[in-house]
């Protein structure tokens, strides 16, 4: 029992963090119908924020770990308004593939810039003595850090939900998601709330990569890109540009990963998950949550 | 007329490609060594098997329009199935490379079969999920794929003529053979019915729907051509290699495909030869090219060099934003051009005449 309860409390925390990464890709897909290869690096840049803050604040205090965070997501979120203004921004006309070299080549030269600034080796990431412990939830023992991994990602959705149904920016966001041509046929300044869901993207990168920190307990140049993948696969499980579909396929995902690594072999929760995808795609190659006939 | 000059090039360039190992020209150190040693011969195979892998992605990216970040795992797969036939199985070397190219394009069809079911952003995103499935196997060392330090080919196993400093010209011949066969052969498909019909799914899927194409099938069809291609070109880097490498499956390696293809100029067989040509160059070289920038020039120069990721990246932008069609389409600007001063020089002596 207890093992099941951790395996499961696990698995929600890694899918946790992909649902960091896939919220983001999947509001920016559904207005700006861009898919943003940044974002995987944004949790690299995000992750690296936040060791470089507890690092440099010396004993690893609970008020330091808050600003890490805070500095995890506001690097995440400058770093992508400067994307989307100066590389993605010119690219909304030219067409998929246009979109996917410069939010490449963004990544890459991100990451490289990381490397180069703080080598390939892993680094560590400090944490206060508060978050080392655990806590006791149906006689399992649950780390700390996972429980904070799935309050932040619940409170995000929440918080996107909220934005989107009550915000008039969350408005023309549902509204371009529908249409986004009628929504610039009616006169609305539509690019303001492109550079907002970019950046909203990238603030959910930013506390994904301190979150991921947390979790792995330090950061390499290429931690984004594994969750990159994760998050691309969440999406399509879930449906392309449906939140819910991302939050529920995210929490699926990480728990039928983490259950097959521990009971068939280390490793056999990937092939899992791509299994789950390739049954999805065909039955339901829409997604779980997508709907027929929107165009992708 | 143009048509025979183009071809007549074409040969003279085959031509010369087959009798390099024998001429050891000088190369000002774009190579390791003048042309005819085992070094340069060796760089010169990869180089052009990589010009053909590129091209078998045009296909694909270039001529279908399908964004697909699987189609290393098919180069890959071809590579990795070569070596685990010979390592596993009493095939024998001649025997184990076409199986191994027709059982990669089988996987090809059955993976086609899935992705294909969705397209555009969705078709890309579930084959890098292909991609990231090849690079666990082989990353964890799964069905001995023998993990990050790849799978070498019993020596035992492999002809004599391919073995050894002294037979690298034999692996170059090998590599030139493999690369010229399959671009001629990309390129012969782009010229067919088939061809035109690829380059309508590219610019207007719905309307190939309404004309009556199968859209599903001429793209499942593209996938297992294209993939037996690349599988093709797999085992022959694997047997100048020696061995099957790790780094194919990366997504690095996935994006550089799509790089060679958009620096040399998407939808055209000779734009993405040269890119890949120029990009295996670039790979091999760079690095060297680092060491002796990094005693002479500023420090920022050889570590931006020595990086070649971030290379990769600024080239990327740079290609996008300033030479969208990549060099080929800086070559037939740079001709148009020529060719306009050419008009405009000569009626302009008439006028001037007149006006005196």
């Amino acid at each position: 029992m207890d093992t099941f309860v951790l395996l499961t409390v696990a698995g929600l925390s890694i899918g946790a963090l992909y649902y960091l990464l896939a919220s983001g890709l999947s509001i920016i897909f559904g207005l700006l119908d861009v898919l943003s290869f940044a974002h995987g690096a944004l949790v690299t840049v995000g992750a690296y924020a936040a060791i470089e803050t507890m690092t440099r604040l010396g004993t690893p205090s609970l008020l330091g770990f808050l600003l890490a965070v805070l500095a995890a997501t506001a690097v995440g979120g400058l770093v992508a308004y400067v994307i989307e203004r100066l590389l993605v921004r010119p690219m909304y006309s030219r067409g998929h593939l246009a979109q996917l070299l410069v939010t490449m080549g963004a990544a890459l030269i991100m990451a490289a810039l990381i490397e180069s600034v703080k080598g390939p080796d892993e680094v560590h990431m400090p944490l206060p003595k508060a978050l080392e412990k655990s806590i006791h939830i149906f006689g399992a023992v649950i780390p700390v850090s996972m429980a904070l991994t799935i309050l932040a990602a619940i409170a995000l959705h929440g918080g996107l939900l909220l934005f989107l149904a009550r915000t008039r920016h969350g408005l023309i966001v549902r509204a371009g998601v529908d249409n986004a041509d009628m929504v610039r046929g009616l006169g609305i300044d539509v690019s303001r709330s492109f550079s907002l869901v970019f950046v909203l993207g990238g603030l959910a990168a930013g506390l994904g990569g301190a979150l991921a920190a947390v979790y792995v307990r330090a950061a390499t140049p290429s931690l984004g890109d594994t969750y990159l993948v994760y998050a691309f696969i969440v999406l399509i499980i879930g449906g392309l540009g449906s939140l819910r579909g991302a939050f529920v396929a995210a929490a699926i995902a990480g728990v039928i990963q983490q259950f097959a690594n521990y009971y068939v072999k280390a490793g056999a929760g990937d092939i899992v998950v791509l299994a789950l995808l390739v049954v999805v795609l065909l039955l339901r190659p829409q997604g779980l949550f997508g709907r027929v006939g929107r165009s992708v | 007329m143009r048509r025979v000059r183009v071809l007549a090039a074409l040969a003279v360039l085959v031509v010369f490609l087959f009798i390099l190992p024998t001429l050891d020209l000088p190369t000002f150190g774009i190579l390791p060594s003048s042309t005819g040693m085992p070094g340069s011969l060796r760089l010169l195979a990869i180089v052009v098997i990589t010009a053909a892998l590129a091209v078998t992605f045009d296909l694909l990216l270039g001529q279908t329009g399908l964004l697909s970040f699987g189609h290393a795992v098919y180069f890959a797969g071809g590579s990795y199935v070569f070596a685990m036939m010979l390592n596993y199985t009493s095939l024998s070397f001649w025997a184990a490379a076409p199986l191994a190219v027709v059982a990669v394009f089988a996987a090809s069809l059955l993976l086609g079969m899935v992705s294909l079911r969705v397209e555009g952003l969705a078709y890309a995103m579930v084959t890098l999920a292909f991609l990231e499935l090849a690079s666990v196997m082989v990353t964890r060392g799964y069905f001995g794929t023998n993990g990050e330090s790849g799978l070498r080919l019993p020596s035992a196993k492999v002809p004599e003529y391919f073995i050894g400093i002294r037979n690298v010209s034999n692996v170059y011949s090998l590599a030139v053979v493999v690369s010229v066969v399959v671009i001629a052969s990309a390129a012969l498909l782009t010229r067919t019915r088939f061809g035109l019909v690829l380059r309508g799914m590219r610019d207007n899927p719905l309307r190939m729907r309404v004309l009556g194409y199968d859209v599903y099938w001429t793209k499942l069809v593209i996938m297992g051509v294209s993939s037996g291609m690349a599988a093709i070109c797999g085992v022959a880097y694997t047997i100048i290699l020696s061995g099957a490498d790790p780094t194919t499956t990366t997504m690095t390696f996935s994006l550089s495909l799509m790089f060679m293809v958009v620096i040399g100029g998407s939808g055209s067989v000779a734009g993405a030869a040269v890119g890949g040509a120029v990009y295996a160059l670039l790979l091999q070289r760079l690095p060297a090219l680092g060491d002796s920038v990094a005693g002479s020039g500023p420090a920022m120069v050889s570590d931006i060099v020595r990086e070649p990721q971030l290379l990769l990246g600024v080239i990327f932008l740079a290609v996008v934003f300033l030479a969208p069609a990549g060099i080929r389409g800086l070559v037939s600007r740079a001709g148009a051009g020529l060719a306009t001063a050419a008009r405009n020089a000569r009626p302009s002596r008439p006028r001037a005449d007149a006006s005196h």
